[in-house]
């Protein structure tokens, strides 16, 4: 009885472990999407101490995750209305974001995943929330992602602000 | 009776400590931290949502980093009514627990029309009576109609500059719950 107990639970701990070894090596689209949308809020943010070297690290690396015609546009009643058309355009908004601000710090929240039928695109809704360490105000967006995957990788196609009270 | 005989017909009493930590019967309390753990998570989760406020739209009602919490079934029996400070989602209907929400008065409701003059908020080209605004402000909307299914929002700090404020049309689905406290 117990040597059939034990059996049993050595198979359920092994399947888990053979799902946990399955999904971190061959991760979903939409589990790569999270991943890639963590990276880019992740590279988004800086602080102080970013050095000259690693901010330009991070800023091609950043425009990197968007389509060589990416659009962004952001409405917020908290900063200035921004558009983006293409790569260029984005380094520059991030370079300039660098240069008038110590630090920030970009999160993205409650993100849902919706593909298209040919699973060639990929819409994203999700919260993003940037503030600054040690500073009160902070600015809280709704935001429409939409992807598309190019040659195997997802990129940003086009990011705008959704008006969340109409 | 020797001594070592009657040490061993007293029952066994386990240490003050233990008593403090596990109970007199460890089964039971083990039992009664599933049930408080279980009503816990269906409590916070489903019924009451507890939420800091941050920023300071709401003030003086509620303060920068105050707790509180959203009654999730405060609109099962009835539609939100003008006053309620509710909240509101941000986040498609498909996620549950949203991590951000908006907190907002309803000061508008289906088919109305609200505007700002001169700083007085109109409902259906009355003036409302704000008790909770303390201080008044000198913003201009122009008339908004409200759809059959959508609530005007705002804040009750009208101190702020117009354009920095959040406040406007959320549809029904959007309201969360009614903040509690």
């Amino acid at each position: 009885m117990k040597q059939w107990l034990f059996r049993l639970i050595a198979i359920a701990v092994l399947m888990l472990l053979c799902l946990w070894i399955w999904r971190t090596f061959f991760p979903s689209p939409e589990k790569i999407i999270r991943n890639r949308l963590n990276q880019v809020a992740k590279l988004a943010s800086f602080d102080s101490k970013e050095g000259d070297f690693a901010r330009m690290a991070n800023v091609l690396n950043l425009v990197g995750y968007f389509t060589t015609d990416a659009e962004c546009i952001f409405i917020s009643s908290d900063v200035d209305p921004w558009t983006a058309h293409g790569r260029d355009d984005l380094r520059g908004a991030a370079l300039y974001a660098r240069s008038r601000l110590t630090a920030l710090h970009v999160e993205f929240f409650d993100a849902t995943v919706v593909f298209a039928p040919d699973k060639q695109t990929a819409t994203v809704k999700l919260t993003v929330r940037a503030s600054r360490p040690g500073d009160k105000d902070f600015l809280v967006e709704e935001m429409k992602v939409h992807l598309r995957n190019v040659s195997g990788t997802w990129l940003i196609a086009r990011a705008e602000t959704v008006k969340t009270l109409t | 009776m020797n001594s070592s005989a009657a040490a061993a017909k007293q029952p066994y009493r386990p240490s003050w400590l233990r008593i403090v930590l596990i109970g007199r019967k460890p089964k039971n309390t083990l039992i009664r931290i599933v049930v408080l753990v279980a009503v816990c998570f269906v409590v916070f989760n489903f019924i009451l949502l507890p939420i800091q406020v941050d920023g300071i739209s709401m003030l003086p009602t509620y303060r920068d980093g105050q707790i509180n919490f959203v009654n999730r079934l405060a609109y099962r029996r009835h539609e939100p009514q003008r006053g309620d400070v509710v909240s509101i989602r941000l986040a498609d209907p498909e996620v549950s627990h949203p991590h951000v929400l908006y907190m907002k008065r309803i000061v508008g409701l289906p088919g109305e029309t609200v505007s700002f003059v001169g700083g007085h908020l109109l409902i259906d080209g009355k003036v409302l009576d704000e008790p909770y605004v303390k201080k008044f402000c000198d913003w201009e909307i122009g008339p908004v109609k409200l759809e059959p299914d959508q609530y005007f929002v705002v804040g009750d700090n009208r101190s702020m500059p117009e354009a920095l404020h959040k406040k406007g049309g959320a549809y029904r689905w959007q309201i969360m719950g009614k903040v509690l406290l």
